[in-house]
C-alpha cells in the first residue's frame, strides 16, 4: 500500500531529473527577461538552466536533504509546480539555527494552480527548519504565506535610495516611464550634458545635499578572510546573525560576483585613523544607473562615515544613485543622509514557531541583508 | 513615610505647578515649532489644566509628573494623559506622555530619567509618546523604553508638483520673492503635469460621495473597521467629542477636514481627517478604510486635498496600509518625531512591533498639542 500512496502525492523532493521540466516551466512563466515565453526551450537556453538550478538548489555549501526543493507533480507526471529552497544556518543569541530561504516559487497557471501553491508552501513551512523566509515576495506570495502563519517583517520590507546626480537619475528614471511610449527618449539622451551640468550646480550650491566629500577613514578590499573577521566581529551587534565559514562564503560572494548584469560587485571595508574596522559594505556597482547595495555594517557609532563612504565610492565610479534594503538600525542615519524611503514590494516574509526569533526580526535586531536571501537564487 | 515622601524630587503634577511649568514650557518648547510661535502664550495656563486636568480619562492615579528641586524650584515635567484601548478585544490602559522637558541648566540631575522611570512603574498597561526628539529618544531607551520604527515613519504623497517646489522654494529667505513670483504659474503647470503624467499627478475619479464625518458614525463604525488590528481605541461619546473639539482648535496645522465615504449603496468605506493648507502640506491625522479598500478611500483623501488646493499631503505610517501607500506613488520618510513605547507585557511590544496597533494621530499626542 505504501508504495501506491507515495506514488500519488503530489508534492515531493526536487531532483536532478526535473531539471529539464522545471527548466521548461521557469522559461514558461517567468521568462528569461520576465516576458513569459511559450516558444520551445533552446537547447542553450536549457543548459543554462540546468547549471544554474544544479549550482543553486544541489551544489550550495549549505545542501541539506532534509530541507529539499519541492516540486509538485500532476498524475500525468507532468511537473506544474516548483519551489526552491536553500538552507542556511544562523544563529540567535549564540545558538545555532536553520533557516530556510525559499526563491522561485513558480505554478503553472490553469484549474489546479490554487491547489498546487497551497500545497507547495504548506510542505515548505512544514519542514524541519528554524526559520523559513523570502525576502523577494509579491502580494500574492504574501497573503499565501500569512494565511498559513508567516508574517510579513515590515521593517525589512523597506527599501532606500540615494540619489548622486539628482538631474541625471531623475531623467533616467522619467525616461524608463516613457520607454514605452517610445517618444521622448532622443530627447533625453541630449539633455545629458545639461543634466550634468545641473547636478555640477546643485553640488556646489547645496553641498549638504548633493556633494560627496571625500571621506577622513579610510577603505579596503575586503577579501574573504576580513569578512570572516568581521562577521565575528560584529556578531554581536544582533541578537540573529548569519554563520558563514570559509566555503559557504567564499561560494556566496562568488555566485553573486557571477551576477554581472547588476554590475561589478564591490566590497570595502572602511577603518578608522586608528586602523580599526568601523564597518564595510558590498555592492553591485553600476555606472550611469542606480548601484544596487547588498550588505552594509557599521559599529553604531560610525555608520554614517561608513555610509559616506559608500555614497562617496558609487558617486566617484559614476553611479547616478544608490538603493538598498532598510537595516532598522540605522534607519536615522539613511534618513540624515538624505535617502529616499520606498515601503512594501518585494517584502520580506518570514515564519517560525519560535517566538524568541520572530521578535528578534519585527524588533529589527537582525542582520537580514541581501546576502541572507534570495539575491544570490535568482536565474540571472 | 511621610518623611520619605517628601525628599522624593518627582511627585504628581498639581494645579499649583501651573504657572511655573507654563513658564518652562514657554521657554523651553514654545519657541521650537514656527508654527506654536503664533499661539499666545496667555492661553498655556488654560490649556495646561484642560488637557493635563480635565481631559475625558482623567484619573488621579495617573498622574503628570514633576521634578522639583529641594528649594521648591520645578526643573522637569513630564505630562501623562491615559486612556482605554483594547488588546485583542482586552481592555488595557495607555499611558501618552509628552512635554516632556527640563531645565538646561538641570540636566546634570538626570530629571528627565527620573521622570520617565516613575512614569514606568505605573501600573498603565503601555507608555508611549509619538512626538519625541533625538535626545528624548535617547532618555526613553536609556531606561527601558523601545523604538516603534514602523510607526516612526511618515509619508508624503506630492498632490501638486510645481506648486510643491515653489512651496519649498518660499523657505528659503533668499529665493523666496522668485517664489512669489513663480507661484501664479503653478496652476496652469500643474495641470499640465496632470494631463502628462495622469497617474502620478492625478487621482482617479471615484464612484464613492464624500459628506461631513460626525461623532455618531464615527463612534458607531470606528470599533468594525479597526478590529483587525490587534490593538485599538475606545471611545466614548463624550471622549470622542472632546478629542475632535480639542483637535479642531489647532488651526495652526490647517483647517481641520473630517470627510466620511459612502458607497454607491450609501455603505460607509471608511473616512480621513487632515488638516488642510491650501498651497501647501497638509497633514492627515488619520484615515481609515473598510477591508480592501484602502486603495479607494487614499484616492478620495488625495482628491480631496487637490481639489481644496493642498500642494502635498503628509501622515504618520500605519503599517497596515503600507502597500496601499506606496502604490499611490507615496513615498517615505524618517524625519522629526520619534514613536516610543514602553511596557512589561511583551505581547502588547510584539504587537507594535509588527505594525499591528491601530496608533494614529488621533491616539497620541498629536490631537493634545498646545
Amino acid at each position: 500500500m505504501m508504495p501506491i500512496r507515495e506514488s500519488i502525492k503530489p508534492i515531493r523532493p526536487f531532483t536532478r531529473d526535473d531539471i529539464p521540466q522545471v527548466a521548461d516551466l521557469h522559461r514558461r512563466v517567468f521568462g528569461v527577461n520576465g516576458t513569459p515565453s511559450q516558444h520551445p526551450i533552446s537547447a542553450t537556453l536549457l543548459k543554462a538552466y540546468a547549471d544554474y538550478l544544479e549550482a543553486i538548489f544541489f551544489r550550495n555549501p549549505w545542501y541539506d536533504e532534509t530541507m529539499p526543493s519541492l516540486v509538485f507533480q500532476e498524475s500525468t507526471g507532468r511537473i506544474t509546480g516548483f519551489l526552491g529552497v536553500m538552507p542556511r544556518r544562523m544563529s540567535l543569541r549564540g545558538q545555532p539555527i536553520n533557516v530556510a530561504i525559499s526563491s522561485q516559487f513558480i505554478v503553472e497557471p490553469g484549474n489546479r494552480k490554487a491547489v498546487a501553491a497551497v500545497q507547495m508552501m504548506k510542505a515548505f513551512l512544514s519542514g524541519p527548519q528554524d526559520l523559513s523566509l523570502t525576502d523577494e515576495a509579491n502580494n500574492i506570495s504574501r497573503k499565501l504565506w500569512e494565511g498559513f502563519g508567516g508574517v510579513t517583517a515590515q521593517l525589512y520590507s523597506i527599501h532606500w535610495t540615494r540619489m548622486l546626480r539628482p538631474s541625471r537619475y531623475a531623467a533616467s528614471l522619467f525616461a524608463s516611464v516613457l520607454k514605452e511610449r517610445k517618444l521622448l527618449s532622443p530627447f533625453l539622451l541630449a539633455a545629458k550634458p545639461v543634466c550634468d551640468l545641473v547636478d555640477a550646480i546643485a553640488a556646489r550650491k547645496l553641498p549638504h545635499r548633493f556633494s560627496q566629500p571625500r571621506p577622513e577613514v579610510e577603505a579596503e578590499e575586503l577579501n574573504l578572510e576580513k569578512m570572516l573577521l568581521c562577521l565575528s566581529e560584529f556578531s554581536e551587534t544582533r541578537t540573529l546573525w548569519p554563520e558563514y565559514d570559509d566555503r559557504s562564503l567564499s561560494w556566496l560572494l562568488e555566485t553573486i560576483a557571477r551576477k554581472t548584469q547588476w554590475g561589478d560587485l564591490r566590497k570595502l571595508v572602511i577603518h578608522n585613523a586608528r586602523g580599526e574596522v568601523i564597518g564595510w559594505y558590498i555592492y553591485h556597482l553600476k555606472p550611469g544607473g542606480a548601484s544596487n547595495l547588498l550588505q552594509v555594517m557599521a559599529k553604531k557609532t560610525s555608520i554614517e562615515e561608513v555610509l559616506d563612504h559608500l555614497f562617496y565610492d558609487a558617486w566617484q565610479q559614476g553611479s547616478l544613485a544608490v538603493s538598498g534594503r532598510m537595516e532598522p538600525q540605522f534607519m536615522q542615519a539613511f534618513a540624515d543622509k538624505r535617502c529616499l524611503f520606498n515601503c512594501g514590494t518585494p517584502w520580506v516574509l518570514i515564519h517560525s514557531r519560535d517566538p524568541d526569533l520572530l521578535r528578534s526580526i519585527h524588533y529589527g535586531d537582525a542582520l537580514l541583508s541581501k546576502l541572507e536571501g534570495e539575491w544570490c537564487m535568482r536565474f540571472r | 513615610m511621610k518623611e520619605s515622601l517628601r525628599i522624593k524630587p518627582v511627585r504628581p503634577f498639581t494645579k499649583e505647578d501651573i504657572p511655573q511649568v507654563t513658564d518652562m514650557f514657554q521657554r523651553l518648547l514654545l519657541v521650537e515649532g514656527p508654527s506654536m510661535r503664533a499661539l499666545s502664550p496667555a492661553a498655556l495656563p488654560e490649556y495646561f489644566e484642560q488637557i493635563f486636568f480635565h481631559h475625558p480619562w482623567y484619573d488621579e492615579a495617573f498622574p503628570s509628573l514633576v521634578y522639583q528641586e529641594s528649594d521648591g524650584k520645578i526643573i522637569g515635567f513630564i505630562g501623562v494623559v491615559t486612556r482605554p484601548m483594547l488588546l485583542r478585544g482586552q481592555p488595557i490602559r495607555l499611558a501618552i506622555s509628552f512635554h516632556l522637558m527640563v531645565e538646561p541648566k538641570s540636566r546634570s540631575s538626570m530629571a528627565g530619567m527620573h521622570l520617565l522611570r516613575t512614569l514606568f512603574s505605573e501600573p498603565q498597561d503601555l507608555s508611549l509618546t509619538d512626538g519625541a526628539g533625538l535626545v528624548g529618544r535617547k532618555v526613553w531607551e536609556g531606561v527601558g523604553g523601545v523604538t516603534a520604527w514602523l510607526y516612526s515613519l511618515h509619508w508624503t504623497r506630492i498632490l501638486r508638483p510645481t506648486q510643491h517646489a515653489v512651496d519649498l522654494l518660499a523657505t528659503r529667505k533668499a529665493i523666496s520673492p522668485l517664489a512669489r513670483t513663480l507661484s501664479p504659474l503653478c496652476y496652469p503647470a500643474d495641470a499640465v503635469a496632470a494631463w502628462m503624467l495622469p497617474r502620478r499627478f492625478s487621482s482617479p475619479p471615484t464612484q464613492y460621495s464624500e459628506e461631513e464625518l460626525d461623532v455618531e458614525t464615527l463612534l458607531h463604525y470606528l470599533p468594525q473597521l479597526t478590529k483587525v488590528a490587534a490593538i485599538q481605541p475606545v471611545y466614548d461619546d463624550h471622549s470622542l467629542r472632546w478629542l475632535l473639539a480639542h483637535a479642531d482648535q489647532m488651526k495652526h496645522f490647517g483647517d481641520f477636514k473630517k470627510v466620511l465615504v459612502r458607497d454607491s449603496r450609501r455603505e460607509v468605506v471608511g473616512w480621513f481627517m487632515y488638516y488642510l493648507k491650501p498651497g501647501s502640506t497638509s497633514t492627515v491625522l488619520q484615515f481609515v478604510a473598510r477591508k480592501d479598500a484602502a486603495g479607494e478611500i487614499l484616492d478620495c483623501l488625495f482628491n480631496h486635498a487637490r481639489r481644496h488646493g493642498a500642494a502635498t499631503i503628509t501622515g504618520r505610517l500605519y503599517p497596515r496600509y503600507m502597500q496601499e501607500l506606496s502604490d499611490k506613488r507615496c513615498y517615505f520618510h524618517r524625519d522629526g518625531s520619534w514613536v516610543l513605547v514602553h511596557s512589561n507585557n511583551d505581547e502588547l511590544l510584539n504587537v507594535i512591533h509588527r505594525g499591528d496597533a491601530f496608533l494614529t494621530g488621533l491616539e497620541g499626542e498629536w490631537s493634545l498639542l498646545f
